[in-house]
């Protein structure tokens, strides 16, 4: 390990410490919130800068092992936006609860160094400990509410299966590592690559290897049939825990999918890319046609969020046809980042609204919403159009990126996009069926009134700010992209 | 891809092995499900009294878990213990940071009061 290995893992290093500070702050100042609330936004702002200065140059550290590029240095700002924004919307929802502030903080930001892990690694293990240490702390986030049943059931179904996932993924990366000799991803795209000219048969071991590799990555992205834990994990958790399990993990894994399936599955993407494209039409169409008959808005936008991960799938599944690799990698790029901001926004509606305990997540909750609040139910509109995929926001332009990057790869993958488009137009039957309660629907009882938190409210105007900004002028994020997907495929 | 048959004879021999296991206790023993003093626990034969569901402290529970993971620690000092001497400063200071982290999570656990014992 040398000087310039830790140089180039300082962001990484940086987040641990800022983790392990809040910790600290939590010992030496116990039961304050403001403390412990502060170091968290500073740290948040440090790793942001190292990860800017660091992506300056791109470069590799621990024999290869760790790597920096393009890909790494959007995808850490992007989870550090996103982080930032879930300490925005949680103190208030946690107070009301009675639940610990600095704790919640810190395991937050261990959870932030563990997509900061994946999205730098250069090797099938550090992918690994990335990925564990990404979801881990997403357990406890789900079950933080300890006394109330529902978080403890949803964390426990979403434990067990992220579990085993996790253990059906490294039983995958075996059998790759056993047959390929190497854990470094250009070893096993070379070793692959061999394969895929014909020079080597494809082994049954490495097709069952990638079986259970495909098992287990699905099951992380919520994709069908392996999206059974997200409703109940989503619905009991407490709900800024669901606005950042429904972005974090979720991105994480597809940074994962992109590392893996990408950087060292890619020679053979013509024996998996069916497959994607299978699972990104089940995933849409199930997602979609579910969320139609849910009651709890929480258990509509996670369902929801199973549908948009359908719609991550189809860049993936562009990527694989050789018209429209960048344009496939720029759309699922794109897409995370827009859905992230929208998806987080609309949880934190839901948040703000359960600032006072005993107020569910039923469609009741936004009856008359516009007269009562009008800027949360403005702000909840945004976030719906967003969601559905109407002009002026990003949601719209995300999906119309991502079709478009379909209709370029053409065969299976031009069928996504019609696949696509429909589903769209189902889905807004539920988003605008919110929007409507708010605005077209008078409020049951008398419902007190509700005071907005000072930080709730600046975070929901900078989500919302960002969602149109990302639809209006997606020029400010498209070269950004761009150089993401091409550090990607080089 | 002719390798395949072996993997599936692996996948077959799994699956029966669950199938033939729980089949065999089944035939053996579906006609006699056995009446209310069968599944009664064993009290050296009279009949039982008093609430036979032993209940534990939480502590034990959570000694247990610090043991697992400072017992974890100790593995990982011994390997570094043993290879110290070629592992010089920069393997010392790596070993530093390590113990730190996890001192960091005894002090925090001390500090929650999880340590005294209730």
């Amino acid at each position: 390990m040398s000087w310039a290995d830790l140089a180039t893992i300082a962001p990484l290093a940086a987040a641990i410490l800022v983790a392990g500070l809040v910790i600290l702050t939590d010992i030496a100042l116990p039961g304050r919130r403001v403390p412990a609330l502060a170091v968290s936004f500073i740290g948040l702002a440090v790793v942001a800068g190292l990860a800017i200065a660091v992506g300056v140059h791109p470069a590799t550290a621990f024999g290869g092992a760790y790597r920096v590029d393009d890909l790494t240095t959007y995808l850490d700002l992007l989870f550090v936006a996103v982080i930032a924004l879930t300490l925005m919307f949680a103190p208030d929802y946690l107070a009301a609860r009675d639940l610990p502030l600095p704790e919640f903080a810190a395991v937050l930001i261990f959870a932030l160094s563990g997509v900061m892990l994946i999205s730098a690694s250069a090797d099938l293990v550090i992918l690994f400990l990335g990925l564990e240490l990404m979801v881990l702390p997403g357990y406890l986030l789900a079950g933080f509410a300890k006394r109330d049943a529902l978080s403890t059931e949803g964390a426990i179904k979403y434990f067990l299966l992220g579990s085993f996932s996790s253990a059906i993924f490294l039983f995958g990366l075996a059998f790759v590592w056993g047959l390929t000799g190497t854990t470094r991803i250009d070893g096993v795209a070379a070793a692959l690559k061999a394969i895929a000219g014909g020079s080597t048969p494809l082994s049954p071991g490495l097709a069952m290897g990638l079986a259970f590799l495909t098992t287990g990555v699905a099951f992380k992205i919520a994709a069908v049939p392996f999206h059974y834990w997200t409703p109940d994990a989503y619905q009991g958790s407490p709900t800024p825990v669901t606005g950042y399990l429904s972005v974090v993990p979720k991105i994480g894994a597809f940074a994962l999918i992109l590392r893996l399936f990408v950087g060292a599955l890619g020679p053979l993407s013509a024996d998996w890319d069916i497959i994607i494209v299978l699972l990104a039409a089940a995933t849409m169409t199930l997602g979609n046609l579910v969320a139609l008959t849910q009651d709890s808005v929480k258990r509509m936008l996670a369902y929801s969020s199973i549908a948009h991960t359908g719609y991550m799938l189809i860049g993936l599944a562009a990527w694989s046809s050789p018209n429209s690799r960048i344009e496939g990698l720029e759309g699922l790029l794109y897409y995370g980042a827009a859905y992230a901001f929208m998806n987080l926004g609309a949880f934190a509606v839901i948040a703000a609204l359960q600032r006072r305990t005993g107020i569910s997540s039923q469609l009741e909750t936004f009856a008359g919403l516009g007269r009562r609040e009008p800027l949360l139910a403005a702000l909840m509109t945004l976030f719906l159009l967003s969601l559905t995929g109407i002009p002026p926001t990003a949601g719209f332009f995300a999906k119309a990126y991502i079709i478009l990057a379909a209709v370029q790869a053409g065969g299976p993958a031009g069928i996504l996009a019609v696949i696509a488009v429909l589903n769209a137009a189902v889905a807004a039957f539920y988003y605008l069926r919110v929007v409507v309660y708010m605005f077209m629907r008078d409020p049951r009882g008398e419902p007190a009134p509700l005071v907005v938190g000072r930080l709730m409210r600046s975070g929901l105007i900078v989500t919302a700010v960002l969602t149109v900004l990302l639809g209006l002028v997606p020029g400010l994020l498209l070269p950004i992209v761009g150089n993401a997907a091409r550090a990607l495929t080089l | 891809m002719t390798g395949i048959w072996y993997i599936v004879g692996f996948a077959v021999a799994g699956v029966s092995f669950v199938f033939l296991t729980i089949g065999a206790a089944w035939l053996i023993s579906h006609r006699n499900r056995g009446d209310l003093h069968k599944g009664l626990p064993y009290e050296s034969g009279i009949d039982t009294f008093g609430d036979t569901h032993g209940r534990f402290g939480l502590s034990f529970y959570i000694y247990a878990l610090l043991f697992v993971a400072f017992d974890i620690e100790v593995i990982f000092i011994y390997l570094w213990a043993i290879a110290f001497r070629s592992l010089l400063l920069g393997g010392f200071v790596s070993m530093l940071l390590f113990v730190g982290i996890l001192l960091l999570g005894l002090a925090y656990a001390w500090r929650k009061g999880v340590l005294t014992w209730r």
